[in-house]
C-alpha cells in the first residue's frame, strides 16, 4: 500500500503520533501523566473526587440523647449481661468441642497450620497501656534541652498523618473533643472496669481504679488499620479469624509508636489499654472523616470498605480536626443489604431505613443506625464457626480490592447517583456472583495458603497517591 | 508494561488509520471518528477490568466485565466502519428505459 504524504503533513503526523504515544498509556491507567508536577503542591492526603466533605456525618446523632457508653455493655466483654453464666459456659464449651471437631476433620480452615497461623499472630506486638511509655524510656525535649514542637494544627495534622502512615496505619483523622458531644464517645469505663475520668490535672493519670485524662487534651487522632483481605474472604475459619488478630497486634506497636512519637515531641499520647478500650473508635472515625456507617453497623471507609480496624489516641497536641465525609456509602446500605442476607444468623438488620431504637444494651442508643442482634451474632461464633466470624466483611461490595477500575466507575456513581444504587447492586451481583447464606466461606481456605500475596496480606499502595 | 505496548498499538494504529483513510481520499465524518474513539474507550475498558479482576481473582467478574465492556467495543467499532463504508460504496448505475 502506497501513501503519499507531503514532508509537511509526514512531520504533521509524526507529531500526533508522538502524543498519541505519550498520553495513551496515562489516559488507561490510574496514574496522572502529570503526578509529579504537582506532588509538592498538596498538603492534605488526596482523596476521589466523589469522597465529598460534609458538616454533619450521615448517621444522624442525637447528641442530647447520647451518654457516655459502658464498654462492658458490649457482647465482647458483657455477653454473660444477655444470656447468663450456665449459657455462656455452654457456648465457651460448644466453641472449644467445635474447634477440636474441625481440627481433627482436618476441615479446611481450621487445620492445624491455620491454627499455628492463628496461634503466631498474637504474638510478638509492643506493650499495651493507656499512658505508653513510662518518663524513664522518653527523651523529652525536656531532656534534650529543647522546646517542645510548636506549629500550626494543620501542619501538625500533616506531620501526625505521614507518621501513623509510615508506622503502619492506614488511613488517619482527627477529632476535637467536646463535652457536650464528641467527649460522649470516650467510654466511661473500659473492658477492665476502669472508669475514664476527664479531670482538670496537667498530666495524665492510672490508678486502681481510674485512667485521668487532662482536660488539656482535646484531640482525638483516629486511624484505621488495614486487615488482611484475602484471609477475610476465607471467615468464618481459623484462617479468617487470625487476620483480625494479627490487625490488633500490628496495632499494639503502631499504638506504642505513635504514643512514642507523640511523647518525644513533648505531647501526650492516651491510648487503648486492651482491645477496644478508651472510646467508641468507629464513631470518632465516622467524625474523623475516615468512613461511614453501614449496616452491619460498623465503619465503611471508601478505600478499603469494611477491611480495617479503626483506633483511638488522645493528645494534647493541638490538631486541625477532619470533617465527615459523604461518599454514599449509608445510602447505598440502605439499597445493599447484601451483608444482611449472607449473614447465616440474620443477626443483621434488612430493614429498610436505619432507626433510633436499639436492639438491646449492647448497643450505644443516641445515633440513628441499622443496629444488629449482637447475641445472635455470638452465638454463631461459639456454636457453629467456632471462632470469629467476618462473613459481613467478606461479602460487602466495597471490600473489593481496586485492581479493576469497574470499582471507580461505582464507587463514583454511587456518590453521586444514589437513585441507580439498586442498578449498581444489580450489577454486582451478577458480575460477582449470588452470595453463599449457608455460612461457607467465599473462597477456598486451602488455596490461600498457595497464593503469593502482599506483606501482611494488604496492599499498602490502595487508595495511595504517592504510592 | 502492557499499558505501555497498548498505548504504542493505539498510537500507531491509529496513524496508521488517519494516514489509509487520506491515502484513499477516504472521507470520514467526525461523528465516526467519535465512534471509533468511543470503541476505543471501550476496548481499553473491556481489558483494563479483565486484568484487574484476574489481579483481584475474580475470574466470573474477569469474564463478564470483558462481554460487558469488549462487546459495545466491537459493536461501535462495527458500526462507525459500516457507515464510512457504505458512504463510499460507488452507487449502482440506474438503468433507465
Amino acid at each position: 500500500m502506497a501513501i503519499n504524504l507531503t514532508r509537511r503533513e509526514f512531520l504533521k503526523d509524526l507529531g500526533l503520533m508522538g502524543v498519541g504515544v505519550t498520553l495513551a498509556p496515562g489516559s488507561v491507567t490510574n496514574a496522572s501523566a502529570f503526578g509529579e508536577w504537582d506532588r509538592e503542591k498538596t498538603s492534605a492526603p488526596a482523596r476521589p473526587p466523589w469522597i465529598k466533605t460534609v458538616d454533619k456525618p450521615t448517621t444522624e446523632i442525637n447528641w442530647e440523647q447520647m451518654k457516655r457508653y459502658d464498654e462492658r455493655n458490649t457482647c465482647r466483654g458483657g455477653l454473660v449481661k444477655y444470656i447468663g453464666q450456665e449459657k455462656l459456659d455452654a457456648w465457651t464449651k460448644a466453641s472449644a468441642a467445635a474447634l477440636d471437631k474441625y481440627l481433627k476433620e482436618n476441615k479446611p480452615g481450621y487445620t492445624l497450620k491455620d491454627v499455628a497461623l492463628q496461634a503466631a499472630s498474637g504474638v510478638g506486638s509492643g506493650p499495651q497501656s493507656f499512658l505508653g511509655p513510662s518518663d524513664k524510656e522518653i527523651e523529652t525535649p525536656e531532656k534534650r534541652g529543647v522546646s517542645k514542637w510548636k506549629v500550626t494544627p494543620e501542619e501538625a495534622a500533616q506531620v501526625v498523618t505521614a507518621a501513623l502512615r509510615h508506622l503502619g496505619a492506614a488511613t488517619v483523622g482527627f477529632v476535637e473533643l467536646d463535652p457536650k458531644t464528641t467527649e460522649k464517645l470516650i467510654y466511661i469505663n473500659d473492658p477492665d472496669g476502669k472508669e475514664l475520668v476527664f479531670s482538670d490535672v496537667d498530666q495524665p493519670a492510672e490508678t486502681d481504679k481510674q485512667r485521668i485524662i487532662p482536660r488539656k487534651a482535646r484531640w482525638v487522632i483516629v486511624y484505621t488499620v488495614q486487615m488482611a483481605r484475602e484471609a477475610m474472604y476465607r471467615s468464618p475459619t481459623i484462617l479468617a479469624s487470625q487476620t483480625t488478630g494479627l490487625t490488633y497486634t500490628r496495632n499494639r506497636n503502631i499504638q506504642y509508636r505513635i504514643q512514642t512519637f507523640l511523647r518525644t515531641l513533648g505531647y501526650m499520647g492516651l491510648a487503648a489499654a486492651s482491645t477496644n478500650a478508651l472510646g467508641i473508635a468507629p464513631a470518632f472515625g465516622v467524625l474523623a472523616g475516615l468512613g461511614e456507617m453501614s449496616r452491619y453497623n460498623r465503619l465503611l471507609t471508601p478505600e478499603y470498605g469494611p477491611m480495617v480496624r479503626v483506633f483511638p489516641v488522645v493528645t494534647d497536641l493541638p490538631l486541625a480536626p477532619t470533617k465527615p465525609i459523604n461518599a454514599g456509602i449509608m445510602e447505598f446500605c440502605k439499597a445493599c443489604k447484601i451483608c444482611a442476607e449472607a449473614c447465616p444468623t440474620k443477626a443483621l438488620s434488612l430493614a429498610d431505613e436505619p432507626t433510633w431504637e436499639v436492639q438491646g444494651g449492647w448497643n450505644n442508643p443516641g445515633h440513628k443506625a441499622f443496629f444488629e442482634n449482637s447475641v445472635k451474632c455470638r452465638e454463631y461464633q461459639r456454636n457453629v464457626a467456632g471462632t470469629n466470624c467476618g462473613i459481613c466483611f467478606g461479602v460487602c461490595p466495597f471490600a473489593s480490592a481496586d485492581k479493576a477500575l469497574v470499582h471507580q466507575i461505582a464507587y463514583s456513581l454511587i456518590a453521586t447517583v444514589p437513585a441507580a444504587n439498586g442498578i449498581v447492586k444489580a450489577m454486582h451481583d451478577l458480575t460477582y456472583g449470588p452470595v453463599d447464606v449457608n455460612g461457607n466461606p467465599m473462597r477456598s481456605p486451602e488455596a490461600w495458603w498457595k497464593m503469593d500475596l502482599q506483606d501482611y496480606g494488604i496492599d499498602t499502595t490502595q487508595g495511595r497517591k504517592d504510592a | 508494561m502492557l499499558w505501555l505496548i497498548l498505548g504504542v498499538v493505539i498510537g500507531a494504529g491509529a496513524f496508521w488509520l488517519f494516514s489509509w483513510t487520506r491515502a484513499r481520499k477516504i472521507n470520514v465524518t467526525w461523528y465516526e471518528w467519535s465512534l471509533a474513539l468511543l470503541a476505543v474507550v471501550f476496548a481499553l475498558l473491556a481489558i483494563q477490568n479483565f486484568e484487574g479482576s484476574l489481579a483481584e481473582f475474580e475470574t466470573r467478574a474477569a469474564w463478564i466485565l470483558l462481554a460487558m465492556f469488549g462487546v459495545p467495543a466491537l459493536a461501535l467499532a462495527a458500526i462507525s466502519a459500516y457507515l464510512v463504508r457504505r458512504r463510499h460504496q460507488p452507487k449502482p448505475v440506474s438503468q433507465k428505459a
